[in-house]
């Protein structure tokens, strides 16, 4: 009995090591098409465009801000770390803009595959932004913000 | 293209004072205290809204809000219809029916979801009624560096009922102009605005609001102040204005006190208004209990000058000018 106990202990605090490992190491990187002229952004310029108070990038080209899906992981840290907010706040700041006509929220996909696809080619002839894992940066994006 | 949204608040109100109504808003019929013992009307609502992105520059947005209007009916009302031109994403030009922006959070002051309290500070947003305008407006948005700045203009007409109920008031020849500043956390708002107001017994009484605020909205915490002049001659003795709010963020909880005052500016009336201000001390505590709900529980210390209704209404026999009440008010909030 005592032994499966801590069978199942070290069991535990290796998971735990482990949850700890893949998530807090996870970098979050900001990310433009590979072709794009832009080569880094502050965490200011991406908070303004993920918030809707920004719709260029500083070489002038429009962008379009994309976003993970509400639930994950990524995207609480995303606006933790660039806007300071919680998902709860963040949902009390765009229905300010919504129900003022000022703005809808950043179109969401489903992951960090489909980010980079739109990243890569753009949006209906606009420029996209994105944020991936820094250990799912390929060819055909560039990361312009380091996120810690 | 089309976009549907929505926001609602389900509320009920108690109030200790019997002798005259506590009410959540400026058009409400009743209250909680004298007619009813828990409103449910008084901080209940339900907006829906349309959106609709014809091209990247031509867009239009309708919202109908129902609440419990002057008549005592709860008949939806067209709060907002206009069309949106954006000759840039930073400039953009809307005709029709528009949001009065003349205080911080106006433009969303019926969405319970995008605010700390149970309602707007009654004593400071009570003053200027009016929610919309039909006309033009348009705003220009500068970035210089960090800081965004938006520049606003708007000019039209509103008709609106104010208290008491049945009173028709008609607000002409509406000029403001608002700036409002982004910083990160930081929000600065600045406004003016003018007008003349009808009324069946005075015509062109003059309008004017001054207004100033600023917001810091933290991670952890956040802090909120507004102050206002407003104005209207012979109808009002005239109201210098104020809250602050400031609140944590604890989890899923938010607990915030309020303190909001509408101070008499004695200006002589043609009509019998008897409210020459109120104070208000507030506590609550807003839940996010789940996605886009949130639960909030308020509790308000209110009081009025000497020879004061403050904002009662409904006095009856027994009613002492000069009195107060305390409140206790929990509402539900939701946006979809």
């Amino acid at each position: 009995m005592r032994h499966s106990i801590r069978v199942l202990w070290s069991g535990l605090v290796g998971a735990a090591l482990w949850l700890c490992a893949s998530v807090c190491d996870a970098q979050l990187v900001v990310i433009v098409s590979a072709n794009s002229r832009v080569t880094t952004l502050s965490e200011n310029e991406v908070a303004d465009i993920y918030l809707g108070r920004a719709s260029q990038l500083p070489d002038g080209a429009h962008v379009t801000p994309i976003d993970l899906a509400d639930e994950a992981a990524n995207r609480a840290t995303f606006y933790r770390i660039v806007c300071g907010k919680s998902p709860a706040q963040l949902r009390a700041y765009w229905s300010k803009l919504i129900f003022t006509g000022a703005g809808q929220p950043p179109r969401e996909v489903g992951g960090a595959e489909a980010v980079k696809r739109l990243v890569a080619a753009g949006t209906g002839g606009a420029s996209a932004i994105g944020y991936i894992d820094k250990s799912q940066l390929d060819a055909t994006v560039k990361a312009v913000l380091s996120l810690h | 293209m089309f976009t549907l949204s929505g926001f609602g608040t389900l509320g009920a109100t108690y109030s200790t004072l019997r002798t005259a109504d506590y009410a959540g808003a400026a058009f409400e019929p009743y209250g909680a205290g004298a007619s009813r013992n828990i409103d449910f009307a008084d901080d209940s609502r339900v907006g829906v809204q349309l959106t609709a992105n014809f091209t990247s520059k031509l867009s239009a947005v309708v919202q109908v809000v129902s609440h419990n209007n002057y008549d005592n009916s709860f008949t939806p009302t067209l709060e907002w219809a206009n069309v949106n031109y954006a000759f840039t994403p930073d400039l953009n030009v809307r005709v029709g029916r528009i949001e009065l922006p003349t205080f911080l959070t106006s433009d969303y002051r019926q969405v319970g979801y995008a605010n700390p309290w149970v309602r707007v500070p009654p004593e400071f947003y009570d003053t200027v009624p009016i929610t919309n305008s039909d006309g033009v407006d348009g705003s220009y948005r500068v970035h210089i560096g960090p800081v965004s700045n938006t520049l606003h203009l708007i000019y039209g007409s509103s008709t609106f009922h104010a208290i008491p109920g049945p009173i028709r008031t008609e607000a002409r020849g509406i000029f403001g102009i608002f700036d409002t500043t982004e910083y990160r956390a930081l929000t600065t708002h600045l406004g003016y605005l003018r007008a003349h107001a009808d009324v069946p017994f005075a015509k062109a009484m003059p309008v004017a609001v001054y207004s100033a605020a600023a917001s810091l909205d933290m991670a952890r915490w956040f802090v909120q102040a507004e102050a206002a002049r407003v104005t209207v001659d012979g109808l009002t003795p005239g109201y210098l204005a104020g809250y602050a709010t400031a609140g944590v963020r604890m989890g899923k909880f938010t607990p915030y006190v309020t303190y909001a005052v509408e101070h008499s500016l004695d200006h002589p009336m043609v009509s019998d208004n008897m409210n020459a201000g109120q104070r208000a001390l507030s506590g609550g505590v807003r839940w996010d209990f789940a996605k886009n709900f949130d639960a909030k529980v308020q509790y308000d210390h209110v009081w009025t000058p000497q020879g004061s209704t403050g904002l009662f209404m409904n006095e009856q026999p027994g009613f002492r000018l000069g009195s107060g009440t305390d409140v206790v008010t929990a509402t539900l909030d939701f946006v979809f």
